[in-house]
């Protein structure tokens, strides 16, 4: 088998990574819907800055967005030294790369629901209500089918986003093989050592498999639901 | 119940300054587009929070000073323009949808409404496959199975082209033409408001300009600059009598009109529109007419409207509408008190069972 060059490390990269970024994902996914839903809905002073900040990791370099991180929920920073406090900590283990690629597929994931949203008709919500629904009724029963759509292209993309990312994360994780190391990083790690070109062409196609498996399960599902 | 509208509501340039009693059976809300019927509705229904007022519905009180029901805590029915079907739900799950939040109608009558409604056969099909007219129809049993204590209809078949119109109107008459709840229904339709109208509201501009049972607002020369050309004439309410050799007469308040071709039930009751156009006026009693239909008549009032003269005429307690020229009107030295003779060319086509 064409596997059976998988070193222990690379196998617990590909581990990783897809636990890494299913982590992400989820816990992104209602997060960005009540995102979505304040940024398309409500006018409020403030929403510009609120809106930039989660766009943020988007433009910024990736490199940036790890440091910030880092000196934010890293052992030393602020919201991480408060986290200790409950035995949470997000340095240098699985659920600092979780966050890291978390954060970077965020404003994929918002933008992708916030469009989705953008399309449903107020009035749709407006006459669920004259029928009877209360605010949260009129949200699972009207809203949220309505933008199933681009909540499942939201979390593929995020997905993919997540299963890709590198710079953020080996800034604010490193690159530890069998606590941080995902298959970018892996990749990159092995670019260091010449050679070792059979092993990235590996990791390369797998993660492409992967990537665009999550696609064509997002695509079963939907057709499923139409 | 009666509903109780008092409210002020001002959005740009635009103020709506309404006060106007509902009880139970159809009130047209009557007006030119953009002279807020829409907002009225909304603010019934709580979409809109009017700026000051009250609306109540009996010794209920869904908005004042202190009170703002939400829309879902008021039991309304409402029907939009635009139908707003769920698109993601059958049509049966748009209709039972409001069973999800609380006791809403038995089976039973849902059933019957759908039957009556002519949606029975639609019942799992997707509103993106429905016609314009059997999606208002499905939009009309949503709101029915609610069990509505206000039915709210705005412009509900203003989407449709005339022979669906008239289609959907047949069947939203023998709904809620005897309706035992307050109907708040708007329109800009003369033909939908004879057919249904119990009670009209006249509004422009924000303001009710004329409020009362239908056959009074309709010839009440204030409502004149509202109703031009065809649109013009009288409601009379008739009673279904025999029908002899194809022609059938029908009983009002002040005689028998005699009509060809009438598709009614005897002993039913029918809604005649005479419009002012069809009115012909003599000082001498016609002899010699091809038209059955001769009534004696006291002239009420006289007043000129553009380049004619519109005669408000009294044939028993029932008023008629007679548009004619000046010309006319001097030569025939027309005064009120006058007796007169009106001729009525009114057909088939203006009756309405």
């Amino acid at each position: 088998m064409w596997t059976d060059g998988l070193t222990v490390a690379e196998w617990q990269a590909i581990g990783l990574s897809i636990r890494v970024a299913t982590i992400a994902t989820l816990v992104s996914l209602p997060l960005a819907v009540a995102v979505a839903l304040v940024l398309e809905r409500l006018r409020f002073w403030g929403r510009g800055l609120l809106s930039a900040v989660v766009y943020l990791p988007l433009v910024l370099p990736p490199v940036v967005t790890g440091y910030l991180l880092l000196i934010s929920f890293g052992p030393a920073g602020a919201v991480g030294q408060s986290l200790a406090v409950f035995g949470i900590s997000f340095a240098f283990n699985a659920a600092g790369a979780a966050l890291a690629a978390g954060v970077m597929a965020f404003p994929l994931i918002v933008r992708s629901i916030q469009l989705s949203l953008s399309y449903v008709d107020p009035g749709l919500e407006d006459a669920a209500r004259t029928l009877g629904a209360g605010p949260i009724a009129v949200f699972r029963t009207v809203t949220l089918p309505l933008i199933r759509p681009g909540l499942l292209a939201g979390a593929v993309l995020g997905f993919a986003k997540a299963m890709g990312e590198f710079g953020a994360t080996i800034t604010f994780v490193s690159n530890i093989p069998g606590q941080t190391q995902t298959i970018p990083s892996a990749i990159y790690a092995l670019f260091q050592v010449p050679g070792q070109d059979a092993a990235v062409a590996r990791l390369i196609i797998i993660s492409a498999v992967l990537s665009l498996g999550a696609i064509a399960v997002s695509e079963a599902v939907a057709r499923r639901q139409r | 119940m009666t509903l109780d509208i008092h409210i002020t509501h001002r959005r740009g340039g635009f103020a709506l300054d309404v006060a106007l009693t509902c009880p139970p059976g159809v009130t047209v809300v009557f007006g030119p587009s953009g002279s807020g019927k829409t907002t009225l509705l909304q603010c019934v229904a709580g979409i809109i929070r009017p700026a000051s007022g009250h609306i109540r519905l009996g010794d209920r009180e869904w908005f004042g000073a202190k009170t703002q029901a939400p829309v879902h805590k008021r039991k309304i029915g409402y029907v939009f323009q635009d139908g707003r079907l769920f698109p993601h739900l059958t049509v049966r799950q748009n209709i039972h949808y409001a069973q999800r939040f609380g006791p809403g109608q038995p089976p039973e009558t849902i059933e019957h409404w759908c039957t009556v409604l002519g949606v029975s056969a639609l019942l799992d099909r997707m509103p993106a496959t429905l016609s314009g007219g059997e999606r208002q129809r499905v939009a009309l049993a949503r709101a029915l199975a609610r069990t509505p204590d206000v039915l709210c209809l705005d412009e509900p078949l203003s989407a449709l082209d005339a022979p669906r119109r008239r289609d959907v109107l047949d069947d939203l008459e023998r709904v809620i033409a005897d309706a035992k709840i307050p109907v708040l229904y708007v329109t800009h339709d003369i033909q939908e408001l004879t057919r249904l109208a119990h009670r009209v509201a006249l509004i422009d501009d924000g303001n009710i300009v004329l409020s009362g049972p239908a056959a009074d607002v309709l010839t009440d020369p204030v409502a004149r600059p509202y109703l031009p050309g065809r649109n013009l004439g009288a409601l009379v309410t008739c009673k279904v009598g025999p029908t002899a050799q194809g022609v059938t007469d029908l009983q009002f308040n002040g005689g028998t009109i005699r009509l060809a071709n009438v598709a009614a039930q005897e002993g039913g009751e029918l809604r005649l529109r005479v419009a002012a156009q069809d009115v012909i006026l003599s000082r001498e009693k016609p002899a010699g007419l091809s038209a059955l239909n001769v009534f004696q008549a006291t002239v009420t009032d006289i007043r000129p409207d553009q380049a004619s003269v519109v005669v408000s005429i009294a044939v028993g307690d029932t008023t008629l509408l007679s548009r004619i020229t000046r010309v006319s009107a001097q030569t025939m030295e027309l005064q009120i008190g006058a007796t007169v003779h009106a001729i009525i060319k009114a057909t088939a086509t203006d009756a309405m069972a």
